[in-house]
C-alpha cells in the first residue's frame, strides 16, 4: 500500500500525512479554537469603528499617528496582509471594506470546510454588506467637511473639532459633570491637575494652554470619550446618575482627598457595640491556623490584630455577663461534641481534652472526674451531723418546752 | 434590593461595621434605595453576597440619612451610588481610569465585574497595597466627569 500524500495545514504550521482526518485531531481543534478566537478579538476591535455611528470623529485616522507606523491587518482567511492607505482617512477603512467583499466571504466559506470549524460562528468573521453600507453612508458626511481640514491645519484643527463634538455629547447627555468639592491640596498647583485628566481620561490629543482662569471650563472640553469605547455603555450608565448635594464643609474639617481623620476612628465611645458581624464558628485551632496564614504585610495587620484581641475580650466579657445575669437565657445552647463547630472531629476532640485539662487544672483536682463539677459549686460543705444526734436534741428541745 | 439587604442608617453602626470587619474587604455601598442605578448596583450586590462572602462583606447605607451625613461629606459623595471598599478599616482605593480614585460610582456591568474588582482588592491588600488597578476594560467603567470648585 502506499503511503499517504503529505499535506500542510495552515492552522498547525506542519506537514501531515492523516488525510481528512486532520482536522478532527485534538491538537489541531485546540490551534483552531486559539487562531479563531485572536481573529475574532481583532475583528471586534475594526467592528466597533463600524457600528459607532455616533462618534464620527473618532473614526478620523488621528495625523500624527501616520508617520509612526502603518495600519496593518492580517487576515486569516486570505493569508494576505491589509495595510491601511494613507488616502482614506478613516479608521480601519480598507480593513473593513475587505471584511465585507466577496473574496473574503468565499475564502472563510473554504477555511471552514477545511479546517473543521464551528459553523454557526462562522458569521462573526464576515462583516454584512447592510453594515458596510450603513457605514459608507455615516463616513460621507465628515468626509466633506473634515478630510480637507486634516491637511490644512493639523493638529490645530483636532482641537477644535473635539471641542464640537463634546459639546454635542453634553447636550446628548452621555457625560456628565458634576460640581465636587475637591481636596485643598490640589489648590496648591494647576499643573499637577491638567496632567491628572490627560492622562485618566485618555485623550490622545495635544492639548492648548489653559489658564489658571478658565479651569473649570477647560476640563470640560478636554474630556473625550475613548475611542474603542462603544457608545451604548456610556448612554446606559451614565443617563440616570443621579447627583446629590454634598452637605457644607465646616471650616477645619478635610475630607478623603485631604487626609483627615476617617469618621470611624473618631468616635470614642464604642462601648457595648454588636461584634456578632466577626462572629466566627472555628476553634481556637483552626483560628490559631488562620492567623499563621495570614501576610503580616497586609493592609491594617496591626490593627486587625489589636481589634481580635479588643473583640475576642469584649466577648468573653459578654459571655460571664450573660451567664452571671441569665443563665438559661443564652447557655441553652449544646455545646456537647461540639456540634456548630465546622472542622475535623480529630481537632474538636484535641480542643475538647485540652479544655478539660485546663478545667481540672484550675479546680486542683486529677483528671476523669468531670461530670461532678456541675453540682459541686452548688453544694455546700457543711460538718458531718449525725442524724441520731439531731433527732436527740430535738426532741430534748421538745422536753424543755414542754417542761416550762 | 432593599429586601435582601438591610440598609444602615445610623453612624454608629456604619463605624461598628467598618471596625469589625477584619481581614475581609467591606464594601460600602452609599445610595438611594429608590435610585434605578442603585436598584441596578444592589441587586448585583444581593446576587454576589454569597460567592464573595469568604473574603468580603457588604453593607447598604442609606446616604439620605441625616447620621451618615459624615460620611458623605468625608468620602466627597456627590453621585449616586457610590462604592467605597475597606479593608481593616483602611480606606482601599482603585485607580479605574476615572477622575477620582476613592470610589467606584455607578452600577458594575455585571455580577462577575463586581466580584472581580472585589477579588483585586483583596489581592492587593493582603500584598499590603492601599491602592490596586481596576481589573475591567474601560468600556466597562462607568464616565463620569469631575469639575473643580472652589480651587
Amino acid at each position: 500500500m502506499l503511503p499517504k500524500q503529505y499535506r500542510y495545514c495552515t492552522v498547525c504550521r506542519q506537514n501531515h500525512q492523516q488525510g481528512k482526518g486532520h482536522k478532527y485531531s485534538t491538537k489541531h481543534k485546540q490551534r483552531l479554537t486559539q487562531l479563531l478566537s485572536k481573529a475574532h478579538k481583532r475583528i471586534q476591535e475594526i467592528r466597533v469603528f463600524l457600528l459607532n455611528n455616533n462618534n464620527v470623529s473618532s473614526r478620523l485616522q488621528p495625523p500624527q499617528e501616520d508617520h509612526q507606523q502603518q495600519r496593518k491587518f492580517w487576515c486569516h482567511f486570505c493569508e494576505q496582509e491589509i495595510v491601511e492607505e494613507k488616502q482614506i482617512s478613516f479608521m480601519w477603512g480598507d480593513v473593513i471594506q475587505h471584511l465585507a467583499s466577496a473574496e473574503h466571504v468565499a475564502a472563510v466559506k473554504a477555511f471552514w470546510s477545511e479546517h473543521g470549524a464551528d459553523v454557526a460562528k462562522r458569521h462573526l468573521y464576515v462583516l454584512s454588506e447592510e453594515d458596510l453600507e450603513k457605514w459608507k453612508e455615516a463616513c460621507e458626511v465628515p468626509i466633506a467637511a473634515a478630510a480637507g481640514e486634516v491637511r490644512n491645519n493639523g493638529k490645530e484643527r483636532v482641537e477644535t473639532n473635539n471641542i464640537h463634538s463634546n459639546m454635542a455629547h453634553f447636550s446628548e447627555g452621555h457625560l456628565f459633570k458634576l460640581e465636587s468639592r475637591q481636596s485643598v491640596s490640589l489648590v496648591a498647583s494647576i499643573g499637577t491637575v491638567q496632567p491628572l485628566s490627560v492622562l485618566t481620561l485618555g485623550s490622545l490629543q495635544n492639548h492648548g494652554s489653559v489658564g489658571t482662569g478658565d479651569f473649570c471650563a477647560a476640563t470640560v472640553h478636554e474630556h473625550q470619550p475613548q475611542s474603542s469605547m462603544s457608545a451604548s455603555f456610556v448612554s446606559l450608565f451614565l443617563a440616570d446618575l443621579t447627583s446629590i448635594s454634598c452637605p457644607p464643609a465646616q471650616p477645619g474639617e478635610g475630607n478623603v482627598h485631604s487626609g483627615a481623620t476617617p469618621p470611624w476612628l473618631k468616635s470614642t465611645d464604642y462601648g457595648q457595640g454588636s461584634s456578632a458581624t466577626n462572629k466566627t464558628l472555628l476553634s481556637s485551632t483552626q483560628e490559631r491556623r488562620l492567623a499563621r496564614m495570614r501576610p503580616p504585610n497586609r493592609v491594617g495587620a496591626a490593627w486587625a490584630e489589636q481589634r481580635r484581641i479588643e473583640i475576642e475580650r469584649e466577648e468573653r466579657g459578654k459571655q460571664t455577663n450573660d451567664s452571671v445575669d441569665q443563665q438559661d437565657g443564652a447557655m441553652w445552647l449544646p455545646n456537647f461534641g461540639r456540634v456548630w463547630q465546622s472542622g475535623p472531629r480529630g481537632a474538636t476532640l484535641k480542643e475538647f481534652k485540652s479544655e478539660r485539662r485546663k478545667e481540672a487544672k484550675s479546680l486542683g483536682r486529677p483528671l476523669g472526674k468531670r461530670r461532678a463539677t456541675g453540682s459541686d459549686g452548688m453544694v455546700e460543705l457543711k460538718p458531718y451531723v449525725s442524724k441520731l444526734q439531731v433527732s436527740n436534741v430535738q426532741i430534748c428541745d421538745f422536753q424543755i418546752q414542754s417542761l416550762e | 434590593m432593599s429586601y435582601l439587604m438591610q440598609s444602615l442608617t445610623k453612624k454608629e453602626e456604619v463605624d461598628e461595621l467598618i471596625r469589625n470587619t477584619i481581614d475581609k474587604v467591606l464594601v460600602l455601598r452609599i445610595g438611594r434605595a429608590s435610585d434605578p442605578v442603585c436598584m441596578q448596583l444592589d441587586e448585583i450586590l444581593a446576587k454576589s453576597v454569597r460567592d464573595v462572602s469568604k473574603f468580603a462583606s457588604i453593607g447598604l447605607v442609606d446616604v439620605d440619612a441625616a447620621e451618615i451625613q459624615v460620611y458623605v461629606g468625608y468620602f466627597d459623595i456627590t453621585l449616586i451610588p457610590a462604592t467605597i471598599f475597606f479593608f481593616n478599616a483602611h480606606h482601599m482605593k482603585m485607580d479605574s481610569g476615572t477622575p477620582d480614585h476613592t470610589k467606584w460610582i455607578g452600577a458594575f456591568h455585571s455580577k462577575q465585574d463586581f466580584i472581580d474588582v472585589v477579588e483585586v482588592v483583596y489581592r492587593g491588600a493582603m500584598k499590603g497595597k492601599m491602592i490596586v488597578t481596576c481589573p475591567l476594560p474601560p468600556e466597562r467603567i462607568p464616565k463620569f466627569q469631575l469639575l473643580y470648585k472652589d480651587i
